[in-house]
């Protein structure tokens, strides 16, 4: 499903982010990615959602090459991904469903078909009662959950997570997590979840890849976080 | 085509974003406004020149010895000359008729000099094309047979056109730059707007939206600010002038400076001023949203 070959990644800067990674996950697996601030987490995440191209090798979603998406085509490839971010990043003046029904609209779904979509995937992260609230009425829990409700609204093969937990208290973490779990079961979704929260990889054991400057540290399919 | 949602997208975008909208639509306002006053202005003056321009005639005395045919032949002669407009004959009566209404009620005093002992001369009245060839036209036709004098308004006449001339060129040329003054100072303001919006376009982004799909209700938005904007000075302009003329009277100071007519002036401006309006917003939107589109891949 995601496949990394040999990837380097050099910045216009010089900053050297990743070397030679090579990586496969295969569909339905549900992966952590952990390692230190400035480890390649986050141009991982980049290159992932053709926010950046690799310098060197080639980075698979689908069996599509991403480095050489055509920028035309670029818009296409992020609807079959999904994303969800620390921040959130809810339009913060749409409410709940529009932030939901943006991602269908953008892709020209019927409109009946659109909101019956919403509605369904507002009720699996159970936040129907919300719909009509806006972002900022929301707790942090509860705004990511809609984030995430957002980024399966397409029925995308992975849901890649850049910290989702990054900014909410243990509880709530674990919520987060628990709701990712169920997706995985439930709709058979690729899960990528790049964290660096140390209980929730202990708690809820799942394939590990740490990274460490740039390099894959360890590979650890029964997971647990490595000091 | 999804035209109707990108529409209702930019109306609820400037709902939505009140304050940000009512200060581009602010900005708009004011620069409109001035436009506006100095549209209007402008083309006054340059009424008003014309007015004087064309009111201004050169005075031909013909001597009392010339024959029907030399006045006659000197008359084509006059009308050859270049920047001639018009040549009318105006006999020794007309000339009294002239002379005693110059004088209003006062006149009638002269009126013993009708008939044979009519002091005054035939003339021909010379309308010229344009008021800067007064002076040479005169000397000219001076030099002709059976000229006694030439008389025009003067260095006064000369003056005050020139004057007008000037004025209305100043006029244009600031409209010029205040037109390009809003342009930059909206622009600036939409360009703040969006900048403020900047996360918004990347998120769509992040969900794939489509540049164009992006760009559209902020190019819808920018249009509805600037005519938003183009409202008060719309009405200020249509009820404001409308106000004026009316008491003048429909004139500057004296009657030779008589102004334009409400209608359609009002109208040309305010369609010129909602014009540049949607122009504005439209050009600001979509420079400002497409740097934001550009922006990595």
């Amino acid at each position: 499903m995601l496949k990394f070959k040999d990837v380097s990644k050099t910045y216009k800067n010089g900053v050297n982010a990743l070397y030679n990674v090579s990586l496969l996950i295969e569909q339905a697996e549900f992966v952590y990615i952990i390692g230190p601030t400035g480890s390649g987490k986050s141009t991982l995440i980049k290159l992932l959602d053709a926010e950046e191209r690799p310098t060197k090798g080639t980075v698979e979603v689908g069996g599509v090459d991403i480095g050489k998406l055509r920028p035309c085509k670029i818009p296409l490839f992020r609807r079959s991904i999904g994303v969800v971010f620390q921040d959130f990043r809810l339009l913060e003046h749409k409410t709940i469903f529009e932030n939901v029904y943006f991602a269908l609209e953008i892709t020209n779904l019927p409109t009946i078909k659109a909101r019956q979509r919403v509605r369904e995937v507002l009720s699996l992260v159970d936040l129907s009662d919300k719909a009509n609230d806006f972002p900022a009425n929301l707790s942090g829990g509860q705004q990511q959950r809609v984030a995430i409700a957002r980024a399966l609204a397409n029925r995308p093969k992975v849901l890649i997570c850049d910290e989702p937990t990054g900014n909410l208290d243990p509880a709530k973490s674990a919520e987060i997590i628990r709701l990712l779990e169920k997706i995985n079961q439930e709709e058979r979704t690729t899960i990528l979840v790049v964290t660096h929260d140390i209980n929730i990889v202990n708690a809820f054991r799942k394939r590990t890849i740490a990274l460490q400057d740039g390099h894959i540290m360890a590979d650890l399919h029964d997971g647990g976080y490595i000091e | 085509m999804k035209l109707g949602r990108h529409i209702r997208e930019g109306f609820i975008g400037i709902l939505r974003h009140g304050t940000m909208s009512i200060s581009a639509a602010t900005a708009v306002t004011i620069t409109l406004l001035l436009v506006s006053l100095f549209l209007l202005l402008t083309l006054n003056i340059q009424q008003i020149t014309k007015n004087v321009e064309e009111s201004v005639q050169i005075h031909v005395k013909i001597l009392d010895t010339a024959t029907p045919e030399v006045i006659e032949a000197t008359k084509t002669q006059i009308i050859a000359l270049p920047g001639v407009r018009l040549v009318t004959f105006s006999d020794k009566n007309a000339e009294l008729d002239r002379f005693i209404t110059s004088f209003g009620a006062d006149g009638k005093i002269f009126d013993m000099y009708r008939g044979a002992n009519n002091p005054l001369r035939n003339a021909y009245l010379v309308d010229v094309q344009k008021s800067a060839v007064l002076d040479v036209l005169a000397t000219k036709i001076q030099t002709l047979t059976g000229i006694e004098a030439v008389n025009y308004g003067g260095e006064n006449t000369l003056r005050l056109v020139s004057m007008m001339d000037s004025i209305s060129k100043g006029g244009l040329i600031l409209v010029t730059i205040l037109s390009l003054l809003a342009i930059f100072l909206i622009s600036n303001t939409i360009k703040i707007t969006i900048h403020a919006r900047s996360v918004e376009i990347y998120i769509m982004r992040t969900l794939g939206a489509t540049n164009h799909f992006i760009r559209f209700p902020f190019l819808i938005e920018g249009i509805l600010i600037g005519l938003l904007g183009s409202l008060l000075p719309i009405l200020i302009t249509i009820f404001g002038y409308q106000y004026l003329y009316t008491n003048l009277d429909g004139v500057l100071v004296s009657n030779m400076l008589i102004l334009r007519p409400v209608f359609p002036m009002v109208y040309q401006v305010s369609g010129i001023l909602a014009g540049l309006a949607v122009v504005v917003g439209l050009t600001g939107s979509f420079i400002s949203v497409t740097r934001h589109l550009r922006w990595k891949r």
